[in-house]
């Protein structure tokens, strides 16, 4: 009996094995770049991401981006939209010097349509990206990214004058972008 | 295949945008020939 519960204190006493979790590698990227659509003047816009590294070759993050008004050809150029949108999405590395990556991105759109008297209507679109990058070593830390991502929206814009309806805003969208990652990718 | 089936699924989501009056239309809409089919109202805007 004395054994049993000395062997019992003993298992009890032993310390529990660490399973620590490994410590959450955050990552940031922030840059620009030019946004087309057909039928609508081209847009620069700015872009930020943050996020965590899941696995070694999966980055996970929200971002956001602004574009400043564009013109729509049939519209005018005193008719057209701005944009911000907030998205989040999951960016896969495949890892070593100018590691290509791949990526996926949901986003809401939020658009602000403007006439020359100001505001007209603001209505949030959510869009479906997927990107292509290569990341290029900038120094030890970070990583310069061209990027190519193909939008499509989830929802169709139809614009009318006076009740008439002019056009459908087209749901693709271009974009291509230069941004600053850090850190950058390992190489594996 | 999915992306294809959302866009189409996208069309059926429409949002209408409408904007106040009819001049400034680059698209050869205000020809000076008045038809009465653009002539309602707002001539001064």
């Amino acid at each position: 009996m004395i054994g049993l519960l000395w062997a019992l204190g003993g298992a009890l006493a032993e310390e529990p094995v660490a399973h620590t979790p490994p410590p959450v590698a955050p990552w940031a990227q922030v840059g620009a770049g030019l946004e087309l659509r057909p039928r609508a003047e081209a847009a620069e816009f700015i872009a930020a991401r943050a996020g965590f590294e899941a696995q070694s070759s999966l980055r996970l993050g929200v971002e956001v981006s602004w574009a400043p008004s564009r013109a729509l050809d049939l519209l005018g150029d005193t008719r057209g939209y701005s944009a911000v949108s907030v998205g989040a999405g999951g960016w896969w590395w495949a890892g070593g010097a100018w590691s290509p990556g791949l990526g996926c991105v949901v986003e809401l759109s939020s658009r602000s349509f403007y006439g020359a008297e100001g505001l007209v209507e603001r209505v949030f679109i959510p869009a479906l990206g997927v990107e292509a990058s290569v990341a290029v070593p900038l120094g030890d830390r970070a990583a310069i990214v061209p990027s190519a991502r193909l939008t499509t929206d989830l929802r169709r814009v139809e614009l009318r004058v006076a009740g008439d309806p002019v056009e459908l805003l087209s749901p693709w969208g271009l974009q291509g972008s230069l941004t600053v990652l850090i850190p950058r990718v390992e190489a594996r | 295949m999915i992306w294809l089936l959302l866009s189409l699924w996208a069309c059926e989501l429409k949002v209408v945008v409408e904007y106040p009056g009819e001049t400034g239309l680059d698209s050869g809409a205000d020809t000076g020939d008045d038809t009465g089919k653009h002539a309602r109202g707002h001539a001064g805007a």
